[in-house]
């Protein structure tokens, strides 16, 4: 379901420059720099970037779950509870009860590989019924009658014999589905998706989109989908930010950012995948050089050394900063203002 | 050595019921012995030179076993691979001499698709791209440095890396340290084993570019393996579809993806998400049902009929075989009944195509 920005209903979470960093042996990284965006009720924002774009910790800093070595310096992330509350989740303690508490209940979390978000050596029931029982408060039966319900929601055959199966005895799409399941088994609001179906085959990866689209207009449920697929992302987004270096670069609605792509590092970006029949056309047009690394962050706009469009003088010296050009429309280059710098459009 | 039929000319490695088994695990707890996986089963295809060949298909349908056979890594259980030597005659791969098997080795070269794995952490750029050349005494031990630094060059990498080790390396530039290494012998034939699908976005385009460019200069033949129809498209002469161990379908690009002639190809081109939201409305999405065929239990008939919206009672019965049909083949019972979606039609759906 798709509208125009100004029709989009009231956040559930709104992120206002958030900042996280994640010390390594090499120094201090700023894997987040001060990122703003907020994601409405029942719609899903896509994040999407390259590896080091600070994707993945955006979306673990909604659940304050950040590696031992990271923390949240600065920003807040305000969840507006079911009582009208609006909760900072910033200032919660992360391993404190009123996190926990949000956490598998209000929001949750799959990632790529289902594997390694299940207990091998424990059976689908034992890790649901707990779960479930902790977060909604019913019996044991009612537990399991619920964790079968949601198995067969998400398309597991015969899901009561299931239950006390082992993951391995799974196929990948089968458990990405189990994960489905146990992370919307206590009906939570948002859901963090972190890159869900990289790890999965194409028509697998159908499938899965197609169910999480069900479940979002059953349920109204909210999605941040996580992604470095283009594809994906004209599939799934209402809305989508694109981050670079930590920082959200453009944002706007998904029609907005595949039509009328304002910074030159989303136009190179929807250049540079080859499109499906469009035959073994010309060369691709990709990006030169390479992502740099978080300890050599250049000067002025970050993305200044690989762009085409880069002013010698203005984008190397300053950054550009974000400059709001429509209704939850945003765009970090100097250019943003006169389209007309930037060149032809992308598919001219 | 035996003497092996002639191959056409054109022709540089011709496979022919290729097939290799590989015997049931048998668990403690087992009593009945398990089936056998039936990684490939009787795959025929032929790698033309100066062509790039794709290899493409979900997880565990055997394309991954094929190029493991044609290097070498595992025996077949049945069936031929026969190559051109540089000579113009013909050798089956299966009964090459001690000698024969080391001047192939360095004329059939593959680059990996984790460039992190591949590479040695201990060795310098040097000796990762190098080592082929000593062992194989290719060039003498004196230019070794000089020549290593030359490929460098050739795949777009400062010469003076030369001396650095893999770590210090991006994804991207790793890669090419793979690609460097793959074409430092001169090969005919390199394989391309889902090389850039763990690369980012902008880097793959880069990389993609300089295979086609590597390939206009040296005149090598590529197998390109992989799972991503988008990329076999753009780089693919000529495409070889498999599903559960066996070939379902091979066409030139332009026609499998204009017109696909069996059903699991229609379903792997509409299920690939299309970069544009504007089509979203339109597409019409086969959803196949259920999971791939395990190859160890694989359905009687048509490996595929089970996930099928076609499938006939022939189809549960028979197993269709590869058949010519116009110039390209495609196992399927009712190849010539159906009118599948291209990806022309997909996209746009019917009504306004």
């Amino acid at each position: 379901m798709r509208g125009t920005a100004a029709a989009a209903p009231s956040p559930l979470v709104t992120v206002s420059d958030l900042k996280v960093q994640i010390g390594t042996d090499d120094g201090l990284v700023r894997a987040v720099d001060g990122v703003t965006f907020d994601v409405p009720r029942g719609r899903t924002l896509c994040i999407v970037g390259e590896s080091g774009s600070g994707k993945s910790v955006t979306g673990r800093a909604l659940m304050n779950l950040l590696p031992p070595s990271g923390r949240i310096a600065a920003g807040s992330i305000l969840y507006a509870g079911r009582d009208g509350q609006a909760t900072d989740v910033t200032r919660l303690d992360p391993r404190g009860r009123q996190i926990r508490s949000l956490r598998g209940k209000e929001i949750s979390l799959i990632s790529q590989e289902p594997m390694a978000a299940l207990s091998p050596v424990h059976t689908i029931g034992q890790q649901l019924v707990p779960v479930i029982r902790r977060h909604l408060g019913l019996s044991k039966k009612a537990a399991q009658a619920r964790a079968v319900e949601m198995l067969g929601r998400v398309g597991i055959p015969r899901p009561a014999e299931r239950l006390s199966n082992y993951p391995f005895e799974f196929s990948g799409g089968m458990r990405q589905r189990v994960c489905i399941a146990l992370a919307l088994s206590c009906r939570p609001r948002l859901l963090i998706a972190d890159e869900p179906t990289t790890a999965l085959d194409v028509t697998t990866q159908a499938n899965i989109i197609g169910l999480l689209q069900e479940l979002q207009r059953e349920d109204g449920l909210s999605i941040l989908f996580i992604t470095h697929d283009l594809g994906v992302v004209a599939e799934i987004a209402d809305d989508v930010a694109v981050m670079y270096l930590g920082k959200i670069v453009e944002r706007g609605t998904v029609d907005e950012i595949f039509a009328d792509p304002r910074h030159p590092y989303t136009r190179a970006l929807l250049k540079s995948v080859p499109r499906l029949g469009s035959g073994r056309g010309a060369r691709l047009a990709a990006i030169r050089g390479m992502v740099p690394s978080p300890f050599e962050r250049p000067k002025g706009c970050d993305f200044h050394p690989r762009c085409d469009a880069a002013i010698k003088g203005v984008c190397d010296i300053s950054d550009p900063g974000t400059i709001t050009i429509g209704p939850r429309r945003d765009v970090r280059c100097v250019l943003a203002r006169e389209p007309a710098a930037l060149g032809g459009a992308v598919h001219g | 050595m035996a003497e092996t039929p002639a191959l056409p000319p054109e022709i540089l490695l011709d496979v022919r019921g290729l097939t290799k088994l590989f015997p049931p695990r048998r668990s403690l707890f087992q009593r009945r012995a398990a089936n056998p996986v039936r990684a490939v089963e009787d795959v025929s295809f032929a790698i033309r030179q100066g062509e790039t060949l794709g290899l493409v298909g979900e997880s565990g349908c055997g394309k991954s076993t094929v190029t493991r056979l044609l290097l070498g890594i595992h025996q077949p259980t049945a069936g031929t691979m026969l190559y051109r030597r540089k000579d113009g005659g013909s050798v089956d791969l299966d009964t090459l001499s001690e000698d024969e098997r080391l001047a192939y080795c360095t004329d059939l070269r593959i680059v990996f698709q984790d460039p992190q794995s591949s590479l040695n952490p201990r060795l310098q750029v040097r000796d990762i791209v190098g080592e082929v050349l000593k062992v194989n005494k290719l060039v003498p031990p004196a230019e070794i440095e000089a020549k290593v630094r030359d490929l460098l060059a050739k795949v777009g990498l400062r010469p003076e890396y030369a001396r650095r080790y893999p770590h210090a390396f991006s994804g991207g530039e790793r890669q090419r340290v793979g690609i460097a290494r793959a074409l430092a012998t001169h090969p005919r034939l390199v394989v391309l084993d889902e090389a850039v699908s763990a690369l980012d976005v902008s880097v793959r385009a880069q990389t993609l570019n300089l295979l086609r460019d590597l390939q206009e200069e040296f005149g090598l033949t590529y197998l390109f393996v992989s799972h991503d129809l988008s990329v076999i498209e753009y780089i693919c002469d000529r495409v070889v579809v498999m599903y559960v161990g066996q070939v379902v379908e091979i066409a030139t690009s332009e026609a499998l993806f204009a017109r696909p002639l069996h059903p699991y190809t229609e379903a792997l081109l509409s299920a690939l998400p299309i970069p544009d939201p504007a089509q979203r409305r339109q597409n019409r999405r086969i959803r196949l049902p259920g999971e791939v065929a395990d190859p160890a239990n694989r359905p009687a008939g048509c490996a595929f009929h089970p996930r099928c919206r076609f499938a006939s009672e022939a189809c549960r019965t028979t197993p269709p075989p590869l058949r010519d049909l116009g110039g390209r083949s495609v196992a399927c019972h009712h190849a010539e009944a159906l009118e599948l979606k291209g990806v022309e039609t997909i996209q746009t759906g019917h009504a306004n195509a």
